[in-house]
């Protein structure tokens, strides 16, 4: 099946992935390949290809939950310590919105 | 038994046997089994945690001394895959993405087997985020396959896999998405369980796949694989997918009669032509037992892979969109924007499979693309229903683990699709949720390992390691050691 490049640019913009020209185009081929392999399955299992699966019946019925009881979190630090860049305890990121002083 | 022989070849049960009967300390095991780690430099192990593991002998050694000794897995050595949880260790996946990252809890499997004795020994080497099947997308390097340095061990729990197979660790822990338990296990020459989707906790487990990840153990024999499965089984409230199935106990070991199903893939022209006459051999010496082997049509093989490929990536693109380069993990030297950051990170943080499949994952996961994602559940369906007949029949269903024995490195690595084949008889199980076990059925004419797969009903790994223990009583192919 082909695969439109735009479509690779646009599917590493929302996986937020930078790619070189180079890897767009092997991973271009690569996606066509996978795609028609599954194209050719549901050919030869006579199924169609379409939206209609009710996917209500594929999970559980039941939720599992547990009771939401309040605890003292001791491993902030640990946490803080796995960040890449921290600035006085807190996450630092590059600046979002800029203010107009 | 000497103490070599006793720590190379004994199952767990005997070697606790020899421990209480201070035959052998702990400590002198712990140190036996590090120092085969350093001398086979098979790159199995990404970290060994020495100190540790010698203090925790000692520990076990002054409970032997008073005779407080408790637990199903007292004092064995044990690794775990570089994807399960820790507190206070590394947890790397195998990636630059995670190559700082600590674990700030633990795992619950992990939690349940240093509860019953294990001595964690440090963590084995793996495909990136799970993803492959040689081990070879590892950012430590190749993983060496003990029985050939030139091959691979499979994947994606190769250095699970061939620590077990070298003897540098009595059992491991590994995952299984597609088949990165079993496959590895069958290159390798060892036992190697996928349990029912629900039954072992995945909490602590970082998620590619989350509906078909299922934490398993590699061991020497179907009989520790199975002592080790009675730990880390049984309900977990912190994963909502697991089961509340009556906890699983050892079988007794009567033996029974059995009625089997062997699947057509044993006559597909793909088949390495050794594997299939080890498992023709296995299976006339089964019949001659009295038990009811009959081939079934069980075409799922060639439909599996390009299914598993779209589901599993699917999720897989979900769930690691949380390396952002934010709270934890590598992040871009270099960037001008937050978004622009985001980006850098995930294209320097990630190797080229999990780029791929990130990629692969969010493009299925379009809008426009809405019907591929919704067939592929019509075919996990086929083949779940296809299952759930087969076994108002038959208690076993039996494949090859793999179409062919350990592949020479780079062989696959440039050719996605050839190596996603690699899965192919071994994800119909995690499509459809049941336990698949491979284990050891012999060696190709070139001394390669060959593995059986053997699938039976969900939640009833009680046949299946019946019938496994069964299997070993009539070969000795779980006891072959590689050359040293």
């Amino acid at each position: 099946m082909r695969i439109e490049k735009e479509d690779i640019k646009k599917a590493a913009e929302i996986a937020k992935i930078h790619l070189s020209e180079e890897e767009i185009e092997s991973y271009k081929k690569n996606l066509e390949d996978m795609t028609q392999e599954f194209l050719d399955a549901l050919e030869s299992l006579g199924i169609n290809l379409d939206e209609n699966f009710d996917f209500t019946k594929s999970s559980s019925k039941r939720t599992v939950l547990r009771d939401d009881e309040p605890e003292i979190f001791e491993k902030t630090e640990m946490i803080i310590k796995n960040a890449p860049l921290v600035k006085d305890g807190l996450f630092s990121v590059p600046t979002i919105i800029k203010g107009d002083k | 038994m000497n103490n070599k022989e006793l720590l190379l070849n004994a199952t767990i049960e005997e070697i606790i046997t020899a421990l209480k009967g201070g035959e052998i300390s702990v400590e002198e095991m712990v140190r036996f089994f590090i120092e085969r780690i350093k001398k086979n430099n098979l790159n199995t192990f990404v970290e060994i945690y020495e100190d540790e593991a010698i203090e925790r002998a000692r520990e076990a050694d002054r409970k032997l001394a008073t005779g407080n000794v408790h637990g199903t897995l007292f004092g064995i050595p044990f690794a775990l895959k570089d994807n399960i949880a820790v507190k206070g260790h590394k947890l790397t996946c195998a990636s630059r993405m995670l190559l700082d990252y600590t674990a700030t809890y633990d795992s619950t499997v992990y939690k349940r087997i240093e509860s019953e004795g294990g001595i964690l020994i440090g963590r084995t080497n793996m495909d990136e985020f799970a993803m492959g099947s040689s081990t070879e997308t590892s950012f430590y390097g190749n993983t060496l396959n003990p029985w050939d340095r030139s091959r691979v061990p499979g994947g994606s729990s190769g250095g699970s896999a061939a620590a077990v197979a070298a003897r540098e660790v009595v059992f491991a822990l590994g995952s299984d998405t597609g088949g990165s338990i079993r496959q590895p296990a069958a290159l390798c020459g060892v036992t190697g369980l996928k349990p029912t989707y629900g039954r072992v906790s995945r909490y602590g487990l970082v998620a590619f796949a989350s509906s078909l990840d299922q934490i398993g153990p590699i061991c020497r024999s179907a009989e520790d694989a199975e002592r080790v499965f009675t730990v880390i089984n049984g309900f977990d409230e912190r994963d909502t997918t697991s089961k509340e199935v009556e906890k699983y106990n050892l079988t007794d070991n009567t033996t029974r009669q059995f009625k089997v199903a062997v699947s057509n893939d044993l006559n597909d022209t793909h088949l390495n032509p050794d594997i299939k006459l080890n498992l023709l051999n296995l299976l006339n010496d089964i019949k001659a037992d009295g038990n009811i082997v009959e081939e079934i049509d069980f075409d799922f093989s060639k439909y599996s892979v390009p299914v598993y490929q779209i589901l599993s990536c699917s999720e897989a693109s979900s769930n690691l969109a949380r390396y952002d380069g934010i709270r934890y993990g590598y992040r871009a030297e270099k960037y001008d924007s937050l978004f622009d950051m985001y980006k850098k990170t995930r294209g320097e943080g990630f190797g080229e499979e999990v780029k791929r499949r990130i990629l692969f994952g969010t493009y299925i996961l379009m809008a426009k693309n809405s019907a591929l994602y919704a067939s592929s559940f019509k075919v996990a369906r086929l083949i779940r229903n296809k299952l759930k007949e087969t076994f108002t029949k038959y208690d076993i269903l039996i494949t090859p683990t793999t179409f062919n024995t350990a592949f020479k490195f780079g062989e696959k690595i440039d050719d996605p699709i050839q190596m996603h084949h690699s899965d192919a008889l071994t994800s119909v199980c995690n499509l459809s949720g049941n336990p698949g076990l491979s284990i050891p059925a012999g060696f190709s004419r070139d001394g390669l390992p060959v593995g059986l797969q053997i699938i039976t009903k969900r939640f009833d790994e009680k046949t299946m390691f019946r019938f496994a223990k069964y299997v070993q009583t009539k070969s000795d192919w779980h006891r072959a050691l590689p050359e040293e």
